[in-house]
């Protein structure tokens, strides 16, 4: 292929407490390409990007650009050098005008002072070429629809005319019109300036529309880099997801159960302003009823909504028939709701708490007697019957649970709530970032706990897991639920046509 | 019932923008009403000359926070620079060379506090208290807890003087003042810092140098707090021991009166000037009513409370930006 790479990683190494994000990878990037970096969630696409950008720095291997090496370069001077990111996170200054975010770092001056003018102008202009009309670069950022913060993100990137660009998921919150004026503007940027791209997206429309190339990684390793048009879209997701899960065991011990007797957790007509557009469904005991969709879906928001971290602007959740007015896991925890949440390394556990202490936690008094004091010993019993029945591998539990694997800190967070024995589950992303083993093991847990006769909601990303798990599967797409899907008859097909927006 | 609810939110947010400037013109009409001292023509200028040192030093704070970070440690470091600057007036220094010194103090401490801050990464809060009880030490070695009186000098004269009727104090606060208004929201240095101050992700992200800014930050403040000391001695003909700890709550006071002014609720400079003339008519107030001393800690730790639950931005918003 000879190296006419314009930036280079090679063997890149990326190891965090309890999870092995990347090991080895390689990926050269080409001159004026649109490269796609593709992968299910927590297979390290992210990771690299951040190691790009220098937020993080990689265990092992280097990045070369036109040759060089950068990893001398930090988040400051990367920029310097020519690239520019759009993150997921939004890092906006919410306080600051439009166009003060745009050309933050670079405004134009009158002497000492910020030529306020020039700065609106300038920053008016580069909005108007991206897309004419649709902000107002003097309002402040806060005051900005999520989709329009994006765009600000966007043009503030552009305007500093990158060498290359990276782009995290940048459409998960843009509308159709929006997005094509993103195409629109690499093409020409491309055309005009000989613009390198790379491409993170979950979106198979975005990634056919507008990359020559394609790079896909799983579980942290590089699985290889294709030209576009020598893969389908199949391929594309079996290179994602791997041979190990290509066929799903359906030994779904709820399944001929579920949908009997009265639901356990209805939800109607729940609406969040820029988030959810009037969701409802029900989960009868018994059931894995499960929500997927692609980054921006906003499973988790509908989660939040649901248990009241989020307030939402209309809509009822009832459980057993009665309507509840949740408050947050506090009041979701009285109600016999429980959520293993997304974040575990920041909503999950605690690292420096013992296995027994972090699984305890949540329903200490439990084990509390007459004075309040804990019985250290019937909390010991307890978690040690716990950590055996999910089998977390622990040397004891009094091990600190930042030295375990991320699957097995995964079950630490599960036991925490297995103790407090509700009777409606959420698990959100319950197996990101764990490797397959682990993974199957979390499956096993959710299938005990359904035939239980607990109701359990999970959020996956992961569509072959979704089928996998789920009696019922509920597509996601930029906050509603384009349609409910007995596992029985979902194939693959048919729920990505529904993520990526189609109708049932 | 939409409509409503927004003239409802714009009816709030205009509370939120001038609701600190309204309770502050209650306040004095309020004291005017009750008391003729207070009402009395040259008073009003007596607040005014009495908030210019205050203000002084509520603006060093004010650099510090707007860089996202706290400081305490001006309990202390006031009294080193007014007790060497008295001190050293009083061992018949010129007073030029002693501010030089007296500002040299405040710089180092600042120094000390912005390399610890910015540099190394620790806690201001802790980092800063710590440096406070140092400087206190410090000063109470050097002035062995006396009072360091300056007399019969013509620096006196020139501070307390004034021109065309307008007290130099208030000259030199209101200079300060307006130079700190440019450079934190009419530069580029300026916007960079309140960048870093609310959001340092964005801040890292447009390649803003964040340690560098924090320690610049703490540097002005230590400036501000030397010439603050020294004014504030001027005043008094003279430092008496522990002068900064006096200082302390009033000027964090100030801090937080000024985040409520203009509704941004973050740390400003016009909101210092709001929050300045508060203080000192509060305090002025509470002589005119010959209400004791030993009550003033009281009111002023109150004020401070009040502020500091006003400053806090609506709740549903913080909650929904933190969940993004």
């Amino acid at each position: 292929m000879g190296n006419n790479y314009l930036l280079e990683f090679k063997d890149i190494c990326k190891r965090f407490p309890g999870v092995r994000a990347l090991s080895n990878v390689s990926l050269g990037i080409r001159k004026g390409e649109i490269h796609a970096l593709m992968g299910a969630n927590g297979a390290g696409k992210s990771t690299l990007i951040k190691i790009l950008a220098r937020v993080y720095s990689q265990d092992g291997g280097e990045i070369l650009l036109d040759g060089k090496d950068i990893s001398r370069a930090t988040t400051e001077t990367i920029r310097d050098l020519g690239v520019e990111f759009i993150f997921q996170e939004l890092e906006l200054v919410q306080d600051f005008s439009a166009a003060q975010n745009i050309l933050i770092g670079v405004e134009p001056t009158k002497g000492l002072v910020i030529d306020r003018n020039r700065m609106l102008r300038e920053a008016q202009a580069a909005m108007d070429a991206f897309m004419p009309e649709t902000v107002d670069v003097s309002s402040s950022v806060s005051s900005l629809s999520v989709a329009k913060q994006q765009m600000v993100c966007i043009v503030r990137a552009l305007y500093r005319d990158p060498k290359i660009l990276v782009l995290d998921e940048p459409t998960s919150r843009l509308s159709a019109t929006e997005t094509e004026a993103l195409f629109a503007a690499i093409r020409r940027l491309r055309r005009e300036r000989g613009i390198t791209v790379i491409y993170i997206s979950h979106r198979m429309e975005d990634i056919y529309a507008i990359c020559d190339r394609v790079s896909i990684l799983r579980d942290g390793e590089m699985v290889g880099s294709y030209a576009l048009e020598e893969l389908s879209r199949q391929d594309i997701v079996y290179k994602m997801v791997g041979e190990d899960i290509a066929s799903p065991s359906r030994g779904r011990v709820a399944g001929a159960r579920a949908q009997e007797g009265k639901p356990k957790l209805s939800v109607a007509g729940l609406c969040l302003e820029r988030h959810l557009r009037d969701v409802s469904f029900d989960v009868y005991p018994g059931e894995v009823f499960v929500l997927t969709g692609s980054v921006g879906s906003q499973k988790t928001e509908l989660i939040e909504s649901i248990i009241g971290i989020r307030k939402a602007d209309r809509g009822t959740v009832r459980i057993d028939g009665k309507e509840v007015r949740l408050q947050g896991a506090g009041s979701a925890k009285s109600a016999g709701i429980c959520l293993v949440p997304e974040d575990r390394r920041r909503n999950g556990v605690i690292y420096d708490f013992a296995v027994r202490s972090n699984s305890s936690l949540a329903f200490l008094s439990r084990w509390t007697g007459a004075l309040g004091a804990i019985s250290r010993k019937r909390e010991k019993a307890d978690t040690e019957k716990m950590a055996d029945f999910l089998s977390i591998k622990t040397a004891s539990v009094e091990t600190l649970v930042k030295t375990l694997s991320g699957g097995n800190q995964q079950k630490v967070v599960i036991a925490k709530w297995l103790l407090g024995d509700s009777t409606v589950y959420f698990f959100d992303e319950p197996t990101v970032g764990i490797d397959v083993k682990g993974k199957s093991e979390i499956y096993e847990i959710i299938k005990t706990l359904s035939s239980q006769g607990k109701a359990i909601v999970v959020a996956t990303s992961d569509i072959e897991e979704a089928m996998r798990i789920g009696d019922r599967i509920a597509v996601m797409f930029e906050g509603g639920i384009q349609g409910i899907v007995d596992s029985d008859e979902a194939d693959k097909q048919r729920m990505t046509y529904l993520a990526m927006g189609g109708r049932q | 019932m939409k409509g409503a609810s927004s003239s409802r939110s714009t009816a709030l947010a205009q509370l939120d923008k001038y609701g600190s400037i309204a309770a502050f013109a209650l306040l004095i009409i309020a004291f005017s009403a009750i008391s003729e001292h207070f009402r009395a023509g040259s008073n009003y200028m007596n607040i005014i000359v009495q908030a210019a040192p205050l203000m002084i030093i509520a603006l060093g704070v004010n650099f510090i926070n707007m860089a996202g970070e706290s400081d305490l440690s001006l309990g202390g470091v006031i009294g080193v620079c007014a007790s060497l600057f008295c001190g050293l007036i009083g061992k018949g220094a010129s007073p030029l060379a002693a501010a030089a010194v007296a500002v040299a103090a405040g710089l180092a401490f600042a120094a000390v506090d912005g390399l610890m801050v910015a540099y190394a990464g620790l806690s201001s809060f802790i980092v800063t208290i710590s440096i406070m009880f140092l400087s206190m030490g410090v000063e109470m070695t050097y002035s062995k807890g006396a009072s360091l009186w300056i007399r019969d000098n013509p620096i006196l004269v020139i501070v307390n003087g004034s021109i065309l009727g307008v007290p130099n104090l208030v000259v030199i606060a209101l200079a300060l003042f307006a130079a700190s208004y440019i450079l934190m929201h009419k530069t580029k240095l300026g916007v960079h810092v309140q960048a870093v101050g609310q959001s340092t992700d964005a801040a890292r992200y447009a390649g803003i140098p964040i340690k560098r800014l924090k320690f610049l930050m703490f540097l002005l403040g230590g400036l501000f707090y030397a010439l603050g000391g020294m004014l504030n001695s001027l005043r008094s003909s003279g430092s008496i021991i522990y002068s900064g700890q006096k200082l302390l709550l009033p000027a964090l006071a100030i801090t937080f009166i000024g985040k409520t002014v203009l509704g941004s609720k973050k740390s400003n400079v016009p909101g210092i000037l709001v929050g300045a003339l508060m203080m000192s008519a509060i305090n002025n107030a509470f002589t005119m009513l010959g209400v004791s001393f030993y009550f003033t800690t009281i009111v002023q730790g109150l004020v401070l409370l009040i502020a500091a639950g006003f400053s806090v931005g609506n709740r549903k918003t913080i909650l929904q930006e933190d969940l993004r």
